[in-house]
């Protein structure tokens, strides 16, 4: 073996020693990065049983079992509201509907995975006691689950299978296809399988021995039964103002016997005693069995009711009342205490009845959760905690700049304006380097007060004094002590993300505090828009940076009425939150982008096409840009393969159609999925240098689109880069034996992607990078409309990734300079950091002595998975479904916010720190041994004179 | 040559002239300047398979009216080219370009053809005009035509064929680590380095090493003397 081929060996294990330094120290852990994590939007709570188990052992907080459309069952601290454990089910579901829990005392019983798996876990702890596989297929229909004394029967696909509480199989049978269905227990301990399909209620009695007793069938008003509620052995539904109730406890059902309400029914809620509680807009009415109105109590505006042993609660927008549910009076009635951000309405509350007191769990539209504590003793509402789980549900990110800070500002301003004479220069220098004085003067005042503040109220010792006196630089960089402005490297922003729920957020991302919220649609619910691939999303544009520091900010956000599925766009300032204006548009969005030049004030206009093919811009574009305006071209995919190519014709504000095309793609082959490149990408190198010292340039297109389409039934993936412009296909290629999830990163030349391989039962990612050869075509800028003088060649890897991928992102730095890393999200709850030069498709098997020298990577097929490479180290983040990255001020920097059911954020050094000093460097060590060395010189050179002298005298 | 060897060589001639005939079709094309009002014929691009599975293409003009002079009359409108696949008769592919770049490249059009080979479809046609031909560098913003350009279009064919991604290469992997382990397990490869582009690293220290304390000592030894 050669010493060059040692070296080169050496030279790896170094480089993997590297990586590891790349690693943080336990003294960084939470240092640059932070993690929410969030159990989902709730659909149903329990509390614990009137804290009986509390007052047996003190040590124990009572908990709140909380199941989320997110797939998530939790348990939450009551008197903190913090996640006492979180199970998360698969999330990579079909039919959200066929999710169903049941919490008792000691046990939890959910049906999860698409109806596939009955798990049932300890209610205290969350470990899993026992779970049954009931299903190979996901199923669509309907499901239900009841857990009895002795027995857990549960029905999914068609068939209802019996369990022991011990979870040992009794039997199973067979049940006919219906839309809804219910399993009930009645005051008789017999269970009823109530099935609803077109409206025709379908009762029967389930027998031990493992067949049914039809008990009837019978026509409902209500076709959904999600209209309906059990109580005791009735069944009440509501339509529009009826109420119908059914009688399910003799041999043969009764009824339905129908009771007009007058006020069109909301929800219907339990009541002790087998009383029915009707919620309108404005009342709550309570009935009985027989459909005799009990009492009513008006209330303007009531949003959520609920019932508990001997009280109904009601919220309204503003206020929490309680009343007797004897008779309707009133007990209590009070505000809700304010909050930092504006409510949105209540959807749902869960009540539990304490001694003297109601705690209220209210779930809004916004899936913000907050428990409210109500003591009609005392008179007094007390909002406990609050969640805002809508952060497990967003839509799109954008990380925004912050403001300049003042004395950046200052800076900006000497430098401003056109160049008076010396003497006006000089006195501008004067007074803004005055006020930078001052600025620094008051800044070091307040540190020293907070300083000598801290140092009165914490030091007990000198150990203490210590501790605070380094502490100090730490103390005074809290938020809250701070404006929102620019740091010095940039590395501080507002992270602006959006919500499928029609919420939008600023996040600070030095510890993801929500700084504001926006409720899109108050009056309306705000619904998201569709993509042509049939994906949700609500789009967020920055339509002003905060570059022009006199101007503010601007982003747009679109989203639709979800009535009357008309558009609506909002701009909005990133930092504050504050809406600048709404658009209501008259016509639903087929599609809205940005235009990449400025318009009036520095702003872009966002061009919104409607479903009727005519184009309007938000904010109006001005006609001299209008006419002076670059071309812009679109391009339309639909699943089907056919894509089309326009020209926005700015002057008569509609779409010219320039090119057509059908990827002749196979009957049940679908694209799923188009990526662009990045809008702002910045590429530092035009090309890549060859062993023999040529160029090899990059095909640099920015206007290519990556398209992915898969055929399920030939297990094949194709991939096509089409050019946006003219529907030039530069390259298609297909993928044997593939299969979803496909993931794809485009940026630069390359296009990362991640498949399942059926071939080799794992997943595998591979790369594909364009060059236009030795030549480069466009010198100055790329045209799509004249050819490269040679079709641009294609190199192609890929490479064994031993772990699944929910979310594929790259790393984006300031001038593109730092190599680039690609992100994946793992199911497993790391993010995997790998740089591109293991995921490059030019990696030779052998190494010639020249590629040595160039530090290039022999291939290897596997990619890898190192735990140190995991960004997130130990604080696994689960569900992920988009990782945002954004540049920093630092080239060696780049930002990353990773969202799904966790929220996750922190810093990449793709290359390493270079610009960077480490954290511990040592500042005082360098300067002490500096003086000492220039004082050692001047010492040195003295008595080296004085020596010089003596010698001369001796 | 034998009467028998005619018949093998005339089968042969039928078989092969079939497996090419099966492999080859056409795109009828049509352009228009007035938006897709009007079509007029523009010629025929002829797909041929090569022995190696790659697909090349041919183009030949049957446009009849003098395209050159049409393009600077129609020089604000769109030229727009539809292409019609024998093999899809009812799908069209469109594409479009000005007619000043056409006529910067002299009547020189690239068509690209994308195809799946294997299933014989087109899968996209787009027209460019060729840069190789231009009368200087095409820009397409800033485009300066030759209004004096008259004959026959021509045009070069880019046939692009679906291509097949790899799957990681273990396999040669495997037997490189192999070859590796066999080259280990016969004493390595012979090295046929000279001593000193062997061993550089190890001498030019020492030799650096003698030289830095040949300078130093002089100096102690000149102190020495002076005592």
């Amino acid at each position: 073996m050669g010493i060059m081929k040692r070296i080169g060996i050496g030279l790896i294990f170094l480089l993997t020693i590297f990586k590891s330094c790349y690693s943080i120290y336990e003294d960084q852990v939470g240092k640059w990065d932070w993690r929410q994590q969030l159990v989902g939007c709730p659909i149903s709570a329990t509390f614990e049983g009137q804290s009986k188990a509390a007052s047996s052992n003190s040590q124990r907080q009572p908990q709140l079992v909380v199941v989320s459309k997110e797939q998530a069952i939790a348990a939450l601290n009551m008197n903190t509201g913090k996640i006492a454990w979180r199970r998360l089910q698969e999330a990579n579901i079909t039919n959200p509907e066929a999710f169903k829990t049941i919490v008792d005392e000691k046990y939890i019983y959910s049906l999860v995975d698409d109806g596939r798996i009955l798990r049932v876990w300890t209610r205290r702890t969350g470990t899993l006691s026992w779970q049954e596989k009931l299903e190979e297929t996901p199923q669509n229909g309907p499901t239900s689950l009841l857990a009895n004394n002795d027995e857990v029967l549960v029905l999914s696909g068609q068939t209802l299978s019996v369990f022991t509480k011990k979870g040992v199989f009794k039997h199973k049978m067979q049940v006919e296809k219906s839309t809804w269905v219910q399993l009930h227990t009645l005051p008789t301990q017999d269970v009823v399988l109530l099935s609803l399909s077109a409206s025709t209620l379908t009762v029967q009695q389930v027998k031990d021995a493992g067949n049914f007793l039809l008990k009837g069938r019978i026509q409902l008003k209500a076709a959904s039964g999600e209209k309906c509620i059990l109580i005791g052995a009735h069944m009440a539904c509501y339509h529009s103002d009826s109420l119908q109730i059914v009688d399910l406890s003799g041999q043969t059902v009764k009824g339905p016997s129908e009771v007009a309400t007058g006020t069109s029914i909301r929800d219907l809620f339990a009541l002790e005693n087998d009383r029915i509680g009707v919620r309108g807009p404005d009342s709550v009415s309570v009935f009985d069995l027989t459909g005799k109105k009990i009492f009513t109590i008006q209330e303007k505006n009531i949003e959520a009711a609920e019932a508990v042993k001997n009280a109904v609660i009601l919220i309204t927008k503003t206020q929490i009342g309680v009343y007797d549910a004897k008779d309707g009076k009133q007990v209590f009635k009070m505000n809700i205490p304010a909050s930092t951000f504006e409510r949105a309405s209540a959807t749902r509350i869960f009540v539990n009845q304490l001694k003297d007191e109601y705690e209220i769990l209210a779930v809004f539209a916004d899936c913000r959760v907050e428990l409210f504590v109500v003591n009609p003793g005392r008179n007094q509402v007390t909002s406990e905690w609050c969640r805002e789980e809508g952060l497990a549900r967003l839509a799109q990110v954008e990380m925004v700049d912050l403001p300049l800070s003042e004395s950046q500002q200052l800076i900006e301003d000497e430098f401003e304006g056109a160049a008076g004479n010396i003497i006006s220069s000089l006195i501008k220098r004067c007074v803004t380097q005055l006020g930078q004085l001052k600025r620094w003067f008051i800044r070091t005042l307040r540190e020293m007060f907070t300083l000598s503040h801290s140092i009165k109220t914490q030091v007990n010792s000198f150990a203490t004094l210590a501790e605070v006196l380094r502490n100090a630089g730490k103390y005074s960089h809290e938020r809250g002590s701070l404006p929102l402005e620019r740091d010095l490297f940039n590395l501080r922003k507002m992270i602006v993300a959006s919500s499928l729920d029609g919420v939008v957020y600023g996040l600070d991302s030095n510890d993801g505090a929500v700084i504001w919220k926006l409720q899109l649609s108050k009056v309306v619910p705000p619904g998201a828009l569709k993509t042509a691939l049939g994906k949700e999303k609500i789009p967020l544009f920055v339509q002003r940076t905060t570059a022009h520091y006199q101007l503010k900010g601007q982003m747009a956000v679109a989203f639709q009425n979800a009535i009357n599925s008309n558009g609506v766009i909002v701009l909005f300032d990133p930092i504050t939150g504050e809406i600048v204006e709404k658009h209501q548009l008259s016509r639903p969005i087929k599609r809205v982008e940005i235009l990449p030049f400025l318009g009036a004030d520095h702003v872009h206009s966002l061009l919104i096409l409607d479903d009727s093919e005519r184009i309007s811009f938000v904010p109006k574009l001005p006609d001299e840009i209008a006419i002076s305006a670059s071309p812009i071209f679109l391009m339309d995919v639909d699943p089907k393969g056919n894509l089309d190519g326009y020209k926005v014709n700015f002057i008569e504000k509609r779409l010219v159609k320039q090119w057509h095309t059908n990827l002749g793609l196979d009957s049940n082959e679908r694209i799923v999925i188009s990526q662009g490149k990045p809008a702002h990408e910045k590429v530092h190198s035009q090309g890549r240098v060859l062993i023999d010292r040529n160029v090899d340039y990059k095909y640099l297109n920015p206007n290519l689109v990556a398209l992915a389409s898969v055929d399920t039934i030939h297990q094949q993936i194709s991939l096509f880069l089409v050019d946006s412009v003219t529907g030039q296909l530069v390259h298609t290629a297909k993928l044997l034996k593939a299969s979803p999830p496909i993931h794809l990163v485009h940026c630069e030349n390359w296009l990362a992607y991640a498949y399942w391989s059926d071939r080799g039962r794992r997943t595998e990612i591979g790369i594909m990078e364009l060059y236009e050869g030795e030549e480069k075509s466009n010198k100055q800028k790329f045209d799509s409309l004249v050819p490269t003088k040679t079709p641009p060649s294609v190199v192609a890897q890929s490479y064994i990734y031993a772990q699944g991928v929910d979310a594929m992102a790259v790393s984006e730095t300031e001038q593109g300079l730092t190599n680039k890393a690609i992100l994946f999200a793992l199911p497993l709850g790391g993010i995997h950091e790998v740089t591109r030069r293991f995921i490059d498709a030019t990696r030779p098997l052998e190494l010639t002595q020249e590629m040595r020298e160039e530090m290039m990577i022999p291939y290897m097929p596997e990619i890898p998975v190192a735990p140190e490479d995991m960004v997130n180290y130990n604080q696994t983040v689960y569900n992920i479904r988009g990782i945002k990255t954004a540049p920093a001020g630092l080239e060696s920097t780049s930002l990353m916010f990773a969202y799904g059911i966790d929220v996750f954020f922190t810093r990449l050094y793709p290359s390493g720190t270079f610009d960077i000093l480490k954290d511990d460097f040592d500042h005082l060590l360098i300067s002490v041994v500096l003086l000492g060395l220039i004082l050692g010189s001047i010492i040195s050179k003295r008595i080296a004179r004085s020596n010089a002298l003596n010698a001369a005298w001796a | 040559m034998t009467p028998w060897s005619y018949v093998i060589y005339s089968l042969a001639l039928c078989v092969f002239s079939t497996i090419v005939s099966a492999s080859e079709w056409t795109v009828n094309l049509d352009y228009s300047l007035s938006n897709g009002d009007s079509w007029s014929s523009l010629g025929v691009i002829v797909l041929k398979r090569s022995f190696d599975g790659n697909y090349t293409g041919s183009y030949k003009s049957t446009t009849t009216d003098n395209l050159g002079v049409r393009l600077s009359e129609a020089q604000s409108s769109m030229y727009q080219v539809r292409g019609k696949s024998s093999t899809q008769p009812n799908r069209e592919f469109l594409s479009s370009t000005s007619p000043c770049l056409i006529l910067q490249s002299r009547l020189f059009h690239v068509f690209w053809v994308s195809v799946d080979g294997e299933r014989q479809i087109v899968q996209s046609l787009t027209v460019f005009p060729d840069s190789v031909a231009a009368e200087g560098q095409l820009d397409s913003q800033h485009c300066t035509a030759n209004p004096q350009v008259k004959g026959e279009p021509k045009a070069v064919v880019h046939v692009q064929n679906k291509a097949v991604l790899p799957s990681p290469d273990t396999q040669s992997f495997v037997q490189k680590m192999e070859r590796e382990r066999k080259a280990k397990q016969a004493g390595g490869e012979a090295d046929n380095r000279s001593f000193i582009q062997k061993y550089w690293m190890y001498i030019v220290p020492v030799v650096l090493f003698a030289l830095v304390s040949n300078m130093v000592a002089p100096q102690e030894e000149g102190q020495g003397g002076g005592r």
